[in-house]
């Protein structure tokens, strides 16, 4: 489903990506981990059109996000970091905004803008000013808007910061019942538990070069440590000096 | 809904309903918003625009007027109508686009939305198009506000026929979107192929847009000074203004269009209408090339300039931090390193000072040039009029800008407040950092100006005592200017904006404006009557000398409680406010 085939971006003298290589398969959970300026906001933001790729390039269900961004889009939903809003539309206004903008007639798009508003608990809210809104509430009306058109992907930068504790819930539930039925994840993360509790797989980079793809099970194995947790493999993965040696 | 439907994409014309739909729900939140909580600032803005715009009606009602009378030659009168109408448009066509290029680059390379469009499948073609016309709209206002008094002025003294009035707007938009269209396509040429030289870019065109006026300027002015403001000079001129009047210039095909629809002889102004064609199919071409050169370049330029790590502050401009540091060095430590940190983010955003910059560069041509008028003695009081017109409208510009940048520091600051709120240190400080600021950054540029228009005006020579009085003025306007705009920005601050252009436009701003532009005339008016009348007596008038005396001891008085009382108002705000 997804597909990034050597994949480079420099930004002047600095590698921020160095030959990526990475397939992600249909209703997979993947999670992006790595410590800051390690180069996943980057492979995002290739991702999702944002940035344009140097060398290699990437395909979202065949379709190359450089060459042909609005198909690559239209099978993409996007959660940012820093979700942005337009303060003066209201949540209804801005997810009537958004199905449209995926196709969807007025008449398709009523339903299921509807049904968001109820996954994601947003009825008290969604009919006011989105300058009103709290961070979390932000992010459950992205969560919402990156839905409403039913893609194929979901990427997700950071998607629980900010969130309260039910919100959290409800987004691991989405995100576990959504690739059941076929929806793949992409998502970076400093959360490791999270990454620990619903990730397929999870992908290590640092100074944008790729160090390890694969389960938690096979990093340990990688690593020989059976019973060590996540957080302590990723930080001897991703530890300066140890690399180094 | 299915996302097959989808991945076929949306049609052209649904995509700009789309955005139609998004505009007009934004501006209609924006206007119940500013109807429910600004009504004052809308009275005000109303009132002010409108007093403006009666006031230049007026200005040049009584200008056509004058050359109606003075130039009874018909085909002289319309040849100096037409060359005016070409240099005045000529000079909006260049700042129209300039400031339209400014206001698309903020909106796209500095807005967030636009990060947002480009991961959904709109098309960046009308992603380019929905920013040109919002660009196009901000800017245009301007040109409206100033261009239609002129024209309806002209109208009435050529007792135009109806047409004319029907087509004015027309002409105008059309005309708008021409040179939005050109600002545009120069920013998105430069941000596609080098972004990294934006500033230098900036530089050059203000270079070339002051090259031209230095070129027309000259043509005026090289003539022999005995000479100036005679008939033959004004032939002279006229002549010299063809360079404005080729017929491939937009500027060029609203003036001749207008002036057709004005003294056309039959019912309808064929003539005139096949010009605002031309302008129109123009003005739709300028859109087909934006939508364009937006499908092939947004994406990408966008991606180099905002989705990056951003430009890397070159190390060379520390040597302007370690001058201000050492020109700062007799302040206690923590305001110099406020003011270090306003002074830095002050200069890092172009968006800040361009404008700013661009309305100084014209003043400092006007002052160049005045010295070209040859002033005998017996003109001593005029030229001491000039000096405090000059004086005057260096107050108003500087107003703008003590409006503008400085009312919304705390308000800004706001956001950020994390960071200063919660260091050792008392917030009346912070206030006087920023007051320390605003006086530095008005006194300095406004000194050295009004030194540069008083030795154009010579009268350094003839009668330095009015350039001692020029420099006090100023310093008396730069501090109360900076207190006013500290004070009132700490008193009435909007803590909910982080665009500095909002905070400026909101209730605070406006009345913050308005006390600026009384307080000016406050401050330069008596002393300016007080000081002609003692230079025409030739410095013989005793009762005239006293009025000097005592309308500059008024200034400075004003210019203290002007000071004092706004920011006191801002320390016992600021003390007790809560950010949240």
């Amino acid at each position: 489903m997804i597909s990034i085939n050597n994949v480079t971006k420099r930004y002047d003298d600095k590698l921020a990506v160095d030959q990526l290589q990475l397939e992600i398969p249909r209703g997979e959970v993947f999670a992006f981990l790595g410590p800051n300026g390690a180069g996943k906001t980057t492979t995002i933001k290739m991702m999702v059109g944002l940035l344009i790729p140097d060398e290699g390039c990437i395909e979202i269900d065949g379709n190359n996000v450089v060459t042909d961004p609005r198909s690559a889009a239209a099978r993409i939903g996007y959660i940012p970091d820093q979700p942005h809003l337009y303060d003066k539309l209201t949540g209804r206004e801005f997810l009537e905004f958004m199905a449209g903008m995926y196709g969807a007639s007025d008449a398709e798009a009523a339903p299921e803008i509807d049904r968001q508003i109820e996954v994601f608990d947003l009825t008290a809210f969604v009919d006011r000013l989105s300058e009103t809104y709290s961070h979390g509430m932000k992010q459950r009306l992205v969560l919402a808007a990156a839905m409403v058109h039913q893609p194929q992907v979901l990427i997700l930068d950071e998607p629980m910061v900010g969130l309260d504790p039910q919100s959290m819930r409800l987004v691991k539930d989405l995100l576990k019942e959504r690739s059941a039925a076929g929806l793949t994840v992409f998502m970076s993360t400093h959360t490791l538990p999270l990454a620990e509790e619903i990730a397929d797989r999870i992908g290590v980079i640092r100074r944008g070069e790729l160090q390890f793809v694969g389960t938690v099970e096979e990093l340990k194995r990688a690593q020989n440590r059976h019973e060590a947790s996540l957080e302590g493999l990723f930080l001897d993965l991703t530890n300066e000096d140890a690399s180094a040696v | 809904m299915a996302t097959n439907s989808i991945t076929a994409g949306i049609s052209q014309a649904k995509e700009a309903s789309l955005f139609r739909t998004l505009r007009h729900r934004l501006i209609r939140s924006m206007l119940r918003d500013f109807l429910q909580q600004s009504r004052l600032r809308v009275v005000l803005l109303l009132g002010l625009t409108a007093l403006f715009w009666l006031a230049m009606f007026i200005l040049f009602y009584e200008a056509f007027a004058l050359l109606v009378t003075a130039i009874g030659h018909a085909p002289t009168l319309a040849r100096t109508v037409h060359a005016v109408y070409n240099v005045f448009f000529l000079s909006l066509l260049f700042m129209v686009g300039v400031s339209s290029g400014i206001l698309f680059y903020g909106a796209v390379y500095k807005s967030e939305d636009v990060r947002l469009l480009l991961t959904t499948p709109a098309r960046t073609s009308t992603i380019a198009i929905f920013k040109y016309q919002e660009a196009m709209l901000l800017a245009c206002w301007g040109f409206i506000l100033l261009g239609s008094p002129l024209l309806i002025a002209y109208g009435i003294v050529n007792a135009a026929p109806w047409h004319y009035y029907l087509l004015l707007l027309p002409f105008l938009l059309s005309f708008s979107s021409i040179a939005a269209g050109l600002g545009v396509t120069g920013c998105l040429l430069l941000m596609y192929f080098a972004p990294r030289r934006r500033l230098q870019g900036i530089t050059i065109l203000g270079i070339v847009g002051v090259g031209i006026a230095c070129y027309f300027a000259w043509g005026v002015f090289k003539s022999d000074q005995n000479e100036m403001l005679s008939i033959f000079w004004l032939q002279q001129t006229l002549d010299r203004f063809q360079l404005a009047e080729q017929r491939m210039l937009p500027s060029w095909w609203l003036s001749t269009g207008l002036l057709e629809s004005a003294h056309s002889q039959t019912a309808i102004p064929y003539e005139s209408l096949g010009l605002l064609c031309v302008l129109i199919s123009n003005g739709l071409a300028a859109s087909l090339l934006i939508g364009y050169l937006g499908s092939r370049l947004l994406r990408r330029s966008y991606g180099n300039l905002v989705a990056g790590p951003g430009i890397p502050i070159r190390f060379q401009t520390a040597w302007l931090d370690r001058a201000i540091q050492r020109l700062l060095r007799p302040l206690p430590q923590v305001v110099r390193l406020i003011l270090l940190k306003d002074l830095r983010l002050f200069r890092r955003d172009p968006l800040q000072w361009t404008q700013f910059l661009l309305f100084f560069g014209l003043l400092c041509l006007y002052f160049f040039y005045v010295r070209r008028f040859n002033y005998a003695n017996s003109l001593m009081g005029w030229m001491t009029a000039i000096g405090f017109m000059n004086l005057g409208v260096v107050g108003l510009i500087l107003s703008t800008f003590t409006t503008r940048f400085v009312f919304p520091m705390i308000s800004i600051e706001g956001y950020r407040f994390w960071i200063l709120g919660t260091l050792p240190i008392h917030r009346t400080t912070i206030l006087w950092s920023k007051f320390f600021f605003a006086t530095l950054v008005s006194c300095l540029p406004c000194c050295l100006l009004i030194l540069l228009s008083d030795l154009a005006l010579q009268l350094w020579v003839r009668t330095p005592i009015v350039v001692i009085l020029h420099q006090i003025l100023c310093i008396c306007m730069g501090f109360a200017l900076a207190g006013l705009s500290v004070g009132m920005g700490a008193y009435l601050p909007n803590l909910k904006e982080s665009s500095p252009a909002r905070v400026a436009a909101g209730f605070g701003g406006t009345l913050t404006l308005v006390i600026s532009a009384i307080l000016i005339v406050a401050i330069i008016l008596p002393p300016a009557v007080a000081s002609y009348f003692w230079v025409i007596s030739e410095y013989t008038s005793r009762s005239a000398l006293l009025a000097v005396f005592i309308t500059i001891t008024t200034s400075i008085l004003i210019s203290i409680i002007s000071t004092i009382i706004p920011m006191r108002l801002g320390f016992r705000a600021f003390r007790t406010m809560e950010l949240r």
